[in-house]
């Protein structure tokens, strides 16, 4: 039950993670076309905020000893993603002519839409690994099934972003639908409490 | 405590996320008319895509998010040419048999009055040029004595937009067989909807059985390399229209190896006929001498350019090679430019675009208001709301001269009365029409700007004046990059980037054209 949960939360962000990537490039586009220019900024924009998000999630998961950090984390990305349609074309479309019409435009629209919701999902995965640590004899099977889980939770968000979000619904809809997903899940981990059960366990490992 | 006042907030976050969500497209703008309503609006894959119509600028318009990516006349509407075509011969094709007159579209609650039933006249400038794919043509030209009405040509278009293009090819060429391929099937189910005219056209056949329209949902470049080859036969004309929302060239249809593919589905005289975006000098001049050296790489050895002149305040002699622009690219294995093809292009000026429509049948007439500075400040007013207030104001004030191609008029009223009084009109013209207070007709409005355009005069005037630029670019030589055209201050500046081989070479392997025209 308890690692059921931990699963689905890892299954659920990574899907939402990657969906907003897919749906940035829309999010982006009538400002900033859909040249290759737009795709290296998305794309370093999120691996850049995983990179850090890895780091901070890292340090928040060894001081953490239950979930509620984990909630406050997700409930913070819901709610980027739920208020992405008031600023993000009007944020975009705020930026000196300069910006907007050259190459790293693009960069600096997405570094300020994209950065602090992908990163706060960046920060889910050390967390995760913390709370579904048990025994340092199996660190690497339990921590190899949670990246299976997640990078599935991926390629689920970007296939279904892809091939039915994005032709079937809006994309402010979709962008606030994603938030209230996310919404619900951090209250959920705001509410049910689950333990570290690794106290001194990493010590322990040979 | 906290964690409920969290769970609370984001909540909170939710309902404002959705109560404040931006729309895609902003109905009110600077020099736009004040009673734009939309008519429908819906997303797809690739865009935001939006129908908006005004009564009084006489348009209807499909934007891509807030771009607008081209336009019909909302008059004269279909019903009008069949009118005209009882006493003209030269318009029974455009009259549908009784009973099969499809309805208008059901339309958003915002637009008020009849679902429109636009006829053939563009409200954009640049897709009058389609015909001029025809007209170049001497082996199709020639033996039908030069008679759009005497030929059947195939012709495939990439890019459907409003399918604004289309049915101006429609109207000038009854024997048309035209395949339009669109990546978006969204926008093909939004003109079939919105423009009845183009959904009877896919009902009707030409007089070897051929579909006069046919649209088709895929990428153009694997339409081209598989569906072409099964058809079994080549086309007279292929037209490039094909925009992303960004409002930059797929860069997968704009390469050599593209264009080859292109040259192997026409016949040995078709042409290829693109819109290019982009100016002659500067770095979008890449974007246009780019694609006339792709072109000619892919052995469509006769490329030349058309710098369209849409601004009535633009004159061929005042030419701005700095300026981005429409221009409108041709390329054959056949001689096309102007050196090579002088019964084309004698062919081109000869050419009255729309010849069976009668002077006057779309004019706008409006009041803009205007700043201190003279510059444009709000939304368009129709002139007959300002001759309510001020009678005769329509001759009042000083006309402006255009001095580029002749179908808009323009007079400036600074008088303060007057203003006041157009001012009060005009917000209580939108009271009454339940229409939002009309943009910038504030304090800010200093002095009155009062336009009138003549859309069937446009169409004429505008290739008539861009047609001879065309023609005069090529005096400076086979590889000069079109223009400097005759009469402009630079024409003996030979500047080394204007010409065609110094441009950048798109090919699968560098298609850098969205990068070159950011």
């Amino acid at each position: 039950m308890r690692l059921t949960a931990l699963y689905l939360t890892s299954i659920i962000c990574g899907f939402a993670l990657m969906a907003m990537e897919i749906l940035a490039a829309r999010l982006v586009q009538p400002v900033f076309g859909s040249s290759t220019d737009v795709w290296a900024a998305i794309i370093s924009t999120f691996i850049l905020s995983l990179s850090v998000g890895y780091v901070i999630g890292g340090r928040v998961a060894d001081r953490a000893r239950t979930n509620l950090a984990l909630g406050w984390v997700i409930l913070g990305a819901g709610v980027f993603y739920a208020l992405m349609p008031t600023y993000g074309l009007r944020l975009s479309n705020a930026l000196p002519e300069a910006v907007q019409t050259a190459r790293w435009g693009a960069l600096v629209s997405c570094l300020a839409l994209f950065l602090p919701p992908s990163l706060l999902l960046g920060c889910i995965s050390p967390m995760l690994v913390k709370l579904v640590f048990v025994d340092a004899a199996q660190v690497g099977r339990t921590t190899g099934t949670l990246y299976a889980i997640g990078s599935f939770g991926n390629v689920l968000g970007i296939l279904v972003a892809n091939y039915v979000l994005l032709p079937l619904f809006p994309l402010n809809e979709t962008l606030i639908a994603l938030g209230a997903v996310l919404v619900a899940l951090g209250a959920a981990h705001l509410v049910l409490r689950v333990q570290a059960q690794s106290e001194g366990a990493a010590g322990e490992a040979p | 405590m906290i964690r409920v006042v969290g769970i609370l907030i984001a909540l909170l976050a939710l309902v404002l996320g959705w109560v404040f969500r931006d729309n895609h497209y902003r109905l009110q703008g600077i020099a736009m008319p004040s009673d734009q309503a939309v008519l429908h609006h819906r997303d797809s894959a690739y865009t935001s895509m939006t129908w908006v119509g005004s009564a009084s600028e006489n348009f209807l318009q499909l934007r891509f998010f807030d771009k607008v990516e081209g336009g019909l006349c909302l008059r004269p509407t279909w019903d009008d040419l069949i009118q005209l075509a009882a006493k003209d011969e030269r318009l029974k094709h455009l009259v549908p048999a009784p009973g099969s007159i499809p309805a208008g579209a059901p339309v958003d609650p915002r637009w008020r009055g009849e679902a429109p039933n636009p006829g053939t006249l563009p409200n954009s400038a640049y897709v009058r040029f389609f015909p001029a794919g025809l007209l170049l043509n001497e082996a199709l030209m020639a033996p039908a004595g030069g008679d759009l009405h005497k030929i059947a040509p195939r012709i495939l278009i990439i890019g459907l937009g409003s399918s604004v293009g289309v049915l101006g090819l429609a109207h000038h060429v009854p024997q048309a067989s035209i395949t339009v391929v669109d990546i978006d099937r969204e926008v093909e189910a939004a003109v079939r909807e919105h423009v009845p005219l183009a959904r009877w056209l896919e009902t009707q056949k030409t007089a070897d059985g051929s579909p006069r329209l046919r649209l088709v949902a895929q990428d153009a470049r694997q339409y081209i390399r598989f569906e072409v080859k099964r058809e079994g036969k080549p086309y007279d004309l292929i037209i490039l229209d094909a925009y992303t929302a960004g409002s930059t060239i797929p860069s997968h249809l704009m390469t050599r190896e593209f264009f080859a593919e292109c040259k192997d589905a026409l016949t040995p005289s078709g042409l290829v006929l693109g819109n290019i975006i982009g100016s002659h000098t500067g770095p979008k001049h890449l974007v246009v001498g780019g694609t006339l050296r792709s072109l000619r790489a892919a052995g469509l050895t006769s490329a030349h350019s058309i710098p369209v002149f849409q601004d009535p305040f633009e004159t061929p002699a005042a030419f701005n090679p700095a300026a981005a622009r429409n221009n409108i690219v041709v390329a054959s294995r056949a001689a096309i430019d102007p050196r090579g093809n002088k019964a084309g292009w004698d062919r081109l000026a000869a050419f009255v675009p729309f010849p069976e429509l009668p002077a006057g049948v779309a004019i706008t007439a409006q009041v803009i208001p205007q700043d201190a500075e003279q510059r444009y400040a709000g939304g368009a007013v129709p002139l007959t709301v300002a001759e309510e207030a001020v009678p005769g104001i329509a001759g009042q004030g000083r006309g402006l001269s255009p001095t580029g191609p002749a179908f808009a008029e323009y007079r400036l009223v600074e008088d303060k009365g007057i203003v006041a009084k157009v001012r009060a009109a005009a917000h209580a013209w939108a009271a009454r029409e339940g229409l939002p207070q009309p943009l910038g007709w504030g304090d800010e409005a200093h002095a009155l700007l009062i336009r009138r355009t003549d859309w069937l005069k446009a169409s004429r005037e505008v290739w008539r004046v861009s047609i001879q630029a065309g023609r005069d670019a090529a005096k400076h030589g086979a590889d000069a990059l079109v223009g400097p055209v005759d009469g402009s201050p630079e024409r003996d500046d030979r500047n080394p980037t204007w010409i065609i081989g110094d441009a950048p070479l798109f090919t699968d392997q560098m298609p850098n054209a969205d990068i070159v025209n950011l």
